[in-house]
């Protein structure tokens, strides 16, 4: 077989659901040595599909063909055996083993009855450095970051021989330089092993620089499905919504008052330094920096979840007791956390009980919680945020990413924060829930409220911020105004360390009352 | 394109050290049991009066208990808990008695009645596992439901079959499996050889082994497992089947070491297993812990009883010791946590 | 953060470690508190002017058997040290039966080292065998498995060390390596209270007994019903139910009785193995109204069951005192230590057969 060869082929592929057609004929032919994107919007289909590909799901309808051969997997392994190969968006890593043993989990190299440890060393050693990485396959797996974690993922399929592999949000959890190194080894695999992938993907932009070829998917059928050459991003957007989006990021100007919050020489040993800036009313203010640079730590602290060891927080005027998140949501501060599902939600609960969550106290009369009280508070989010579910009754983990994004905002906005921080908001969100989060943030922010947005997206934050603080290891590197001058470099080099702007700092004469204080 | 590059320098950079220091760390504490028993030796052999010459009875009850030991362990690195390995235990002991007391009875030979009472007692553990593997990984009931429930139903047999504890017609034929002492060491007997091999069998099983070795993914992450095509269910039973074969080896030393089947015994090992597997390193939620860290356990639980006997504390005290030297070890634990700084 | 909290677990180990060789002195002195009224008289009081007193050595010719001497003041055990392994010392006799030991054998001026098992037969062993390595100069054992006791005693017989039993024989095969038992003969005790039993209600009608137990492997029980229903065997007329095991415990052995008065309403004899489970049993009859149509017999002599005895509501118990069990035992050991004689094997205590007749003088006895 040669590059560009079909080898796998879908034809009207029918997945039914109780009370759901979640795939109603999709058909996708993949090629070797071919990367083939799969876009859609949350709930769109892809995930089911691929679970038909590897085997996790049987088809109701249709034709799965592998050099032309009918397929049907019963399990993961028949797929993997025949090297339909997937690395899911939800980490599988067993994180106690050690990275060869999760790079070869399940297929360990055997000499006989016993298992082969000098190859399977030596294989995993390999396969590290294929893929750029400098760790010994002794480590043990939990102890790296998650994007290494997810490039371990990616080597796993390596292991197995795969022809095909796919790719679920790969880079969600990977820092700029890691993407890079990912794009590097999916062109390698492609180019010089003839590999087809699949890659599904939000950020279009991805989607745009590696795919030879792009099938939308929408509401479980495929849309369109053509060579990338012919698309534009718009009409890729276009496609997966179903209708034009004009302006991704939708910030409108919003009126900038009085100081709201205020964060003097924050430091916490060991993790983050002197860490001094001003939100304002009305005003929008980004942290960026590198996955691990220290941003959301010092959210935590500020929000109390963490203790710091020196420096203060002031919130109206009123200086905050630190490592005390009841006081601080009691004075206004609402934080978004980074992980919605393991801080933020509880999944298995309903969407009414997970918004009124911190608000519970309010809402009952001597310990007996008022449901009327509660419901009116919900359904008042549920309409003026827009949050997609049958009812306030839902269970949250039944929602798409986007909706459950809206569901932590709510949770938070029913407290009236003077301080709403998010933490990556979008992440894991298709454009139409990010679009509608982002003209959130921008009401909140005309309301009068002070909102700080964590993200590891330089688009985001030019787009929906007014001003960005960068954070290079756990040090403060940059604060710039959102200007139309202000390049997508400049900050990605603050973020690094490599430069430092302190521009639109108000008051510079704070550093030197640090080496007083410390 | 080009602050990418240096982006990327630095991180590799910062990594490798950040690395390798995680990787110490962890080192130590995946192995800490190894300093917590040389530390209690240490303080035994130079403190405590009259520990010379006791410590064999280290040696010894630790053979006697550990193999059950083993079996659990097997069990909790794959993320499930038996409750029901000291009666099962003692149930074996008492099926041991039963079968050597009728070949021997009818045959006259001893040597006939220890290896198909074994044989037996190897088989009826192997049962009692099988059923709580049934119960727990075909039926799905929770582990600690379901061994707490079938730990009455074994104490139940233990009760019916033996009304009073009861000992072997012939065992001076048994009772040298436990003291023989080769080369005249009073801390080597057969037994203690016995359990050595079980370790060592153990251990090499689950490091070269494809079987062995899928004990450890299914108890860290039993979606990865299936994702890889090991199935879950599967591994699980075996393991409650070799807990329940272990037991059944443990059932047997305990009649070759007290000379009878007790009827308290499995009271005896109640969650004396549990501590030790612990203590040992391997991790209550699964997917840590190799069979040296069960031995280091149990020489650990073991040392601390004997050290405290030696001294003359009493039962109340021991336990007291026991169970503040768990906390410390599971507070040790949680306070070493090697996860990186982003969490 | 990561070092600090090596550090910590470190440290933590490092105190465990040194609060147990620091505590190692303190280890012996934990004898009982238990010595207050009825220690003195213990020894004279039994042999006093009960009319039913006996001690079996009397009714038996073998030379295996003797009356234990209960003056253990006539001793020496200066400079012996003598290690006491109990099965639990948390129950009132058994305990007793420990706290008197060590107060007497120390006033002998022996040094007594005590393990408690708390119940777990498997300990006993192990601390029997901690007594044989720290190589005390006798070494007695009360309750435990009497088989694993046998390779216990012979452990301590091949390590030259003189074993005692209080109140428990070994198992079979084990008599060698013993010196003796201490204690009275359960068996008899009970077949007595049987003979009892048949003396007063005759051959003639009709009569349920029921019988509540402690523990269905315990030997002291099963030795007592042995004698009891050994003895009832010849005499058809009477008819033993199942004995219910309480465990001992007063409540369950009320529950117990209970069940039987529905289950069994013909019920008219009682057969209590120990008094504090008769007393539950006693409670269960007066609340179902039938205290007087039901005979109760027990044994232990406890002091709520004397005065039961004086209500009425008891037949008849016996009192075991544990304390001459002590007495006898320092006895023996001290008499093995003078010239290494062995007065018999079974050193039996005396035991005094408590009714309706001689109850009051006793009430003042009773050790608990």
């Amino acid at each position: 077989m040669s590059r560009g060869d079909i080898f796998i082929e879908l034809d009207d592929i029918v997945k039914v659901f109780p009370g759901v057609r979640a795939l109603d004929g999709v058909s996708i032919k993949i090629a070797e040595g071919k990367v083939h994107a799969l876009c859609g919007e949350n709930g769109a289909g892809k995930s089911t599909l691929i679970k038909v590909m590897t085997g996790v799901h049987a088809r109701d309808g249709g034709d799965y063909r592998i050099d032309g051969k009918t397929v049907n997997f019963k399990s993961t392994k028949e797929a993997i055996d025949a090297g339909v190969s997937c690395v899911y968006q939800e980490l599988s890593i067993a994180p106690q083993l050690d990275v060869a043993k999760n790079l070869f989990i399940g297929n360990l190299p055997m000499k006989g009855h016993i298992i082969d440890h000098k190859t399977l060393y030596e294989k995993s050693e390999e396969i590290l450095k294929f893929l750029e990485m400098d760790i010994s396959p002794h480590m043990i797996a939990g102890d790296l970051s998650v994007g290494q974690q997810q490039m371990i993922e990616i080597g796993r399929a390596l292991t197995r021989n795969a022809r095909l592999i796919i790719m679920d949000e790969p880079t969600s959890s990977l820092s700029e330089a890691e993407t890079d190194t990912l794009f590097k080894v999916i062109k390698t695999l492609v180019e010089d092993r003839n590999m087809a992938i699949i890659y599904i993907s939000h950020k279009l932009d991805e989607v745009m620089e590696l795919a030879d070829w792009i099938t939308v998917i929408r509401d479980g059928k495929n849309i369109i499905s053509k060579a990338k050459t012919d698309f534009t991003q718009a009409e890729l957007v276009k496609n997966m919504i179903g209708r034009p989006l004009e302006n991704l990021y939708m910030k409108e100007p919003a009126e900038i008052t009085d100081t709201m919050l205020e964060v003097n020489h924050l430091t916490r040993d060991g993790v983050f330094d002197d860490i001094s800036f001003k939100v304002r009313k009305g005003e929008v203010v980004g942290f960026f920096g590198l996955v691990g640079a220290g941003r959301s730590e010092i959210m935590r602290a500020i929000f109390g979840v963490d203790k710091y060891n020196s420096g203060e927080v002031i919130l109206d005027g009123k200086k905050l007791k630190g490592g005390d998140p009841a006081k601080a949501i009691e004075n206004g501060i609402g934080f978004c956390t980074e992980d919605r599902k393991k801080e933020g939600l509880a999944l298995k609960i309903s969407i009414l009980s997970n918004m009124t969550l911190v608000k519970l106290k309010a809402l009952s009369h001597g310990g007996v919680v008022d449901r009327v009280a509660q419901r009116r508070a919900a359904d008042k989010y549920m309409k003026s945020i827009s949050i997609k579910a049958p009812s306030v009754n839902q269970l949250v983990g039944n929602l798409s990413g986007g909706n459950q994004q809206k569901v932590v905002v709510a949770k938070w906005l029913l407290m009236d924060p003077k301080v709403l921080i998010v933490d990556e908001p979008t992440r894991g969100i298709d454009v139409g829930s990010k679009s509608e989060i982002y003209s959130i943030l921008s009401d909140l922010a005309k309301q009068g409220m002070a909102i700080i947005v964590v993200s590891s997206e330089v688009e985001e934050i030019m787009g929906v911020c007014d001003k960005v603080i960068t954070i290079a290891e756990g040090k403060k590197t940059g604060e710039m105004a959102i200007t139309p001058e202000l390049t997508r470099e400049h900050i990605l080099s603050c973020a690094l360390g490599t430069e430092t702007d302190f521009s639109a700092e108000t008051d510079g004469e704070k550093k030197e009352e640090v080496k007083e204080n410390g | 394109m080009e602050e990418k590059g240096v982006k990327k320098e630095a991180a590799a950079a910062e990594n490798a050290v950040d690395l390798k220091k995680i990787q110490r760390v962890r080192f130590l504490k995946d192995n800490n049991s190894i300093l917590i028993l040389v530390a209690l030796l240490f303080v035994a052999f130079i403190g405590v009066d009259g520990f010379t010459g006791s410590w064999y009875n280290v040696a010894l009850y630790s053979a006697e208990y550990g193999i059950c030991c083993l079996g659990l362990a097997l069990v909790m690195i794959c993320g499930n808990i038996d409750l029901s390995v000291g009666y099962n235990a003692a149930f074996c002991g008492v099926m041991f008695v039963i079968t050597f007391n009728h070949i021997y009875n009818s045959t006259g030979n001893s040597a006939l009645g220890i290896i198909v009472g074994l044989i037996v007692a190897l088989i009826t553990g192997g049962v009692l596992g099988a059923f709580n593997g049934v119960i727990i990984t075909k039926v799905g009931v929770s582990p600690l439901i379901a061994t707490i429930a079938t730990n009455y139903i074994y104490e139940g047999l233990v009760m019916n079959f033996a009304k009073t504890s009861f000992a072997p017609v012939n065992k001076d034929a048994i009772t040298p499996i436990a003291k023989y002492q080769i080369f005249g060491l009073r801390w080597l007997t057969p037994m203690v050889i016995i359990f050595l091999l079980f370790v060592l069998g153990t251990y090499l099983w689950m490091h070269y082994t494809r079987y062995g070795n899928r004990l450890h993914i299914v108890g860290d992450n039993p979606e990865a497992a299936e994702y890889a095509g090991i199935s879950v269910s599967k591994t699980a039973f075996t393991t409650f089947v070799l807990c329940g074969i272990m037991a059944g080896m443990t059932g047997f030393m305990m009649v070759a070491f007290s000379g009878a089947a007790i009827y308290t015994q499995g009271t005896t090992l109640g969650t004396f297993p549990i501590s030790c597997v612990i203590i040992g390193g391997v991790k209550m939620t699964g997917g840590k812990g190799t069979a040296v860290h069960v031995l280091l356990g149990v020489l650990i639980m073991r040392t601390v009883s004997t050290m405290m006997s030696t001294m003359f504390w009493s039962t109340n005290r021991v336990n007291l010791v026991t169970g503040l030297l768990l906390i410390a070890v599971l507070i040790a634990d949680r306070f070493t946590s090697t996860k990186s700084a982003d969490e | 953060m990561k070092k600090m909290s090596k550090v910590l677990s470190l440290a933590l180990a490092g105190i465990m470690a040194a609060s147990l060789a620091a505590c190692g002195g303190a280890a012996s002195s934990n004898s009982g508190g238990a010595s207050g009224s009825a220690s003195g008289s213990a020894a004279s009081g039994a042999s006093g002017s009960a009319v039913t007193t006996t001690a079996s050595g009397a009714s038996t010719a073998s030379g295996d058997e003797a009356d234990a001497d209960l003056n253990y003041q006539n001793y020496d055990l200066s400079g012996k040290t003598i290690g006491y392994v109990t099965i639990n010392s948390a129950a009132p006799w058994g305990g007793r039966i420990g706290t008197m030991f060590q107060q007497y054998a120390e006033e002998q001026g022996a040094k007594v080292q005590v393990l408690d098992a708390q119940a777990d037969v498997d300990k006993v062993s192990e601390y029997c065998q901690q007594m044989i390595d720290a190589n005390v100069d006798a070494l007695v054992i009360f309750g435990g498995d009497v088989d694993a006791n046998v390779e216990i005693a012979k452990n301590a017989d091949d390590a030259g060390i003189p074993v005692f039993m209080a109140a428990l024989d070994v198992g079979d095969g084990g008599q060698q390596y013993v010196k003796a038992v201490v204690g009275p003969d359960q068996e008899k005790m009970c077949a007595d209270i049987a003979k009892y039993v048949v003396e007063q209600n005759g051959t003639d009608q009709d009569f349920t007994v029921a019988q509540i137990s402690g523990v269905p492997f315990l030997e002291d029980y099963i030795e007592r019903e042995r004698g009891f229903q050994t003895y009832m065997k010849d005499y058809p007329n009477y008819t033993l139910l199942e004995p219910q095991y309480a465990y001992s415990n007063r409540d369950d052995a009320k529950g117990y009785m209970t069940d039987i008065l529905n289950s069994h309403p013909e019920t008219n004899i009682v057969m209590g193995y120990d008094d504090d489970l008769t007393m539950g049993a006693v409670q269960a009859i007066d609340e179902a109204g039938k205290t007087g149509d039901i005979k109760v017999y027990s044994l232990t002599g406890q002091k709520d069951a004397i005065q039961a005895v004086i209500d009425g509501k008891i037949e008849m118990t016996v009192m075991n005192r544990a304390d001459n069990i002590s007495a006898g035992l320092v006895s023996a050991i001290g008499t093995y230590f003078k010239d290494g004689s062995e007065p018999a094997y079974y050193l039996r205590t005396p035991l005094t057969y408590i009714t309706k007749d001689n109850a009051e003088q006793y009430l003042d006895q009773a050790e608990f």
